[in-house]
């Protein structure tokens, strides 16, 4: 089921009904010979339809309750009303951007590739960024589905859960939304053990370009998923209108219901736009000290290998003993989880048992190949004898891994430990390329210490 | 005469001013949630995580608890989903100085179900003597993945309503699930051992209420009074009533709705 094919009449009533409430709009579309459409995110309706609320465990072999037609299509024609299209994007009003993101720079980032060599009058730059240098691998959905996505390991992000791993807003034990500085970092470096290369060679506004249009998708792709949601909230059994006085997007054209609507899209955008825009200054990131004197010493080390193994810090556990990533190997992140079931305990699988991560095969080729879902493999915690950090090498990026953890991942945070006993793990964990399992070395002490300014 | 009349007028103030005590727009809700099946004693689980201390505990699998003597099925939630915010009862307010407590205890979470307002902060604990971590899949709150060492605690706050009951986990005990319900008024109950739910103080009025229970998913359909009732992704309207509590009596839960 395929929504791309938006007719421009039903598109012209949703502007009208949106216009000088949600979105400041400019829905023409012009000059698209074959546009860029968004995917619908059709493995999210299968999830809510299929796993009843999202919450229960594995997914049943038929679906308890399925969106109605006109519900989807309201879905997309609403998230075309807030958000545009790849080749013109939108924002919407009213709902608390407060001028985070610039439309002007979505339209330089979105758009097809062109050799025309037109460049955007005020910025100078050539449009079609996104499609450029990211979509081959996050897709133009930015749903992690590129043409090369599937060949890759690990898979590329999919940025539609508003969920992303290395970044420095995280702390207190609560991930944050990436600042658009997280996102410069990996656009800077890329992300080493993984296919996501370094963009240095872009300038400063190309970049910036980029970033405002990752972000835009993963607003759209979490508003996408709440309006799904949503809607599924207000389907009966049937799929059909029932009595209730909320019908979130099943009459969305009927006039007699469009205010109505609107207020409860309005509902649902805004706590997706919140925890991004931040009143439009967006998130900062955490200040973290300087590493104490003596950090990275033998006795630094010492400490930090003992604390690896108690309790406080509990590295062992899933790291295993010999910091190998051998210690849980069997747990799935966020994204695949959503898949599978989001019981934890039966989705608890291996790729080698005959099944594919737990799932039986048919399952996977005849249901989730279908809908775009990559193969589900297992997460691995990090070998940590590698020295390859995918958030980066630097020891503060280390320091940020263990007190901040890794969203969307079984990586929890620490807030439990002192400074100086977070830094000795840092210490601990660099020390390791460099010790032999069968016989520890003294660890080496290491260079460039500092704040992560 | 006149002083019949008098001491008549005297007594109607009375009556007057005692109802109108009883009936301040409040009112109460009690369900009694019951299986409708042979009961079974629930799985044991695989402990593979942290034996020597996970082990000897006997741990089972408590997606659905049904009470061997009464069928009475615990953790059923059920909570107010009106588009109209409820009024909040004063005697809830003395609730917003004390966090929810979740205790990491015997390698499970306690209370398997708790439920937030999001006035309220919420405390997760550690009282086990080996190391767990909270990893909390909100949908519109920031996520949450803290370690919590043996002793440890951490104080959180939800600032958003959740649409839905949101999952809590510990990556280092895969069998361990709890679940936390964060909504913008305290209207959430949370069934007993013996499948009991009461709600208090709730604004009098027809409200719209929500069903769940984490292996059913919304409850769907039910057997009230020997009757089947089918509720639309478990919403149901009901009428508090003014200085009364309102008894939806004996809910038997079928058992296919747990398949």
């Amino acid at each position: 089921m395929k929504l791309q094919n938006k007719t421009t009449i039903s598109g012209h009533q949703l502007s009208l009904a949106l216009a000088g409430v949600l979105v400041a709009c400019s829905l023409g579309l012009t000059g698209c010979s074959d546009p860029a459409a968004f995917q619908v995110n059709e493995a999210y309706i299968r999830a809510v339809e299929f796993k009843s609320d999202v919450t229960k465990p594995l997914m049943a072999e038929t679906p308890e309750t399925e969106l109605s037609d006109v519900q989807i299509k309201n879905v997309s024609e609403v998230l075309e009303g807030l958000y545009g299209t790849p080749d013109n994007p939108n924002l919407p009003g009213g709902v608390g951007l407060n001028g985070f993101l610039s439309l002007r720079k979505l339209k330089v980032a979105a758009g097809p590739v062109t050799y025309s060599g037109d460049k955007d009058s005020l910025t100078g730059l050539e449009s079609g960024l996104y499609r450029r240098h990211c979509a081959h691998c996050h897709g133009v959905t930015g749903d992690g589905h590129g043409p090369t996505a599937q060949f890759l390991n690990p898979y590329p992000r999919d940025y539609r859960m508003g969920q992303f791993k290395f970044k420095l807003t995280d702390a207190d034990g609560t991930f944050k939304k990436p600042s658009k500085a997280d996102f410069d970092h990996i656009l800077m470096e890329g992300i080493p053990g993984t296919a996501m290369p370094s963009f240095r060679v872009l300038s400063g506004p190309e970049r910036e370009a980029i970033i405002d249009y990752v972000i835009y998708l993963a607003m759209r792709g979490q508003t996408e998923r709440a309006l799904i949601q949503a809607a599924y909230d207000t389907a009966n059994v049937n799929g059909e209108i029932d009595g209730n006085s909320e019908k979130i997007l099943v009459r969305f054209n009927d006039d007699q219901y469009v205010s109505d609507d609107i207020e409860a899209i309005k509902e649902i955008v805004q706590p997706v736009i919140l925890p991004w825009a931040n009143g439009g200054n967006g998130t900062v990131q955490r200040t973290i000290e300087d590493a104490p004197a003596g950090w990275d010493s033998d006795e630094s080390v010492e400490q930090g290998r003992k604390l690896f193994f108690q309790s406080k810090a509990n590295c062992f556990s899933c790291h295993g003993q010999t910091g190998l990533g051998d210690g849980q190997t069997n747990l799935f992140d966020n994204w695949t989880l959503e898949h599978l079931g989001n019981e934890p305990g039966d989705a608890v699988g291996s790729a080698d048992d005959g099944e594919i991560a737990g799932i039986p095969e048919y399952f996977y080729h005849n249901e989730l190949a279908q809908m775009g879902v990559v193969k589900p493999r297992n997460i691995r915690p990090r070998n940590l004898r590698l020295g390859n950090y995918r958030g980066g090498r630097r020891p503060i990026d280390i320091y940020q891994r263990i007190t901040g953890g890794i969203e969307g991942t079984p990586m929890p945070g620490n807030t439990k430990l002192t400074q100086q006993e977070a830094w000795s793990l840092v210490a601990y964990v660099m020390s390791l390329p460099y010790e032999a399992t069968s016989r520890p070395k003294t660890a080496p002490s290491f260079q460039g210490v500092g704040t992560n300014k | 005469m006149k002083t019949i009349r008098t001491l008549a007028l005297a007594l109607l103030a009375v009556a007057i001013l005692s109802s109108s005590s009883m009936a301040q727009g409040w009112g109460n809700l009690k369900f009694k949630f019951t299986y409708g099946g042979e009961y079974t004693a629930p799985p044991k689980i695989a402990v593979t995580r942290d034996a020597a201390v996970c082990g000897k505990l006997g741990l089972i699998d408590e997606s659905l608890v049904v009470n061997p003597e009464n069928k009475g099925i615990s953790n059923v939630i059920v909570f107010y989903r009106d588009r109209t915010p409820a009024k909040i009862h004063p005697s809830y307010n003395d609730s917003t100085e004390a966090p929810v407590v979740v205790d990491n205890i015997k390698c499970r979470f306690e209370p398997r179900v708790a439920a937030v307002w999001t006035k309220r902060k919420i405390d997760f604990k550690n009282s086990d003597p080996v190391g767990h971590n909270v990893k909390v899949d909100t949908f519109f709150n920031p996520v949450i993945n803290p370690i919590l060492p043996a002793g440890a605690k951490i104080s959180q706050s939800y600032s958003m309503e959740e649409r839905l009951p949101t999952k809590i986990s510990c990556s280092i005990h895969p069998w361990m699930t709890g679940w936390i319900v964060v909504r913008n008024d305290p209207y959430i109950g949370v069934s007993d051992k013996d499948g009991n739910l009461e709600i208090k103080n709730l604004p009098a009025g027809e409200f719209e209420f929500q069903i769940w229970q984490e292996k059913a998913g919304y409850i769907q359909q039910v057997t009230q009074d020997g009757s089947t009732v089918e509720w639309a992704r478990g919403r149901v309207k009901i009428k508090i009533e003014d200085g009364k509590t309102t008894d939806f009596g004996t809910i038997v839960i079928g058992a296919d709705q747990f398949k």
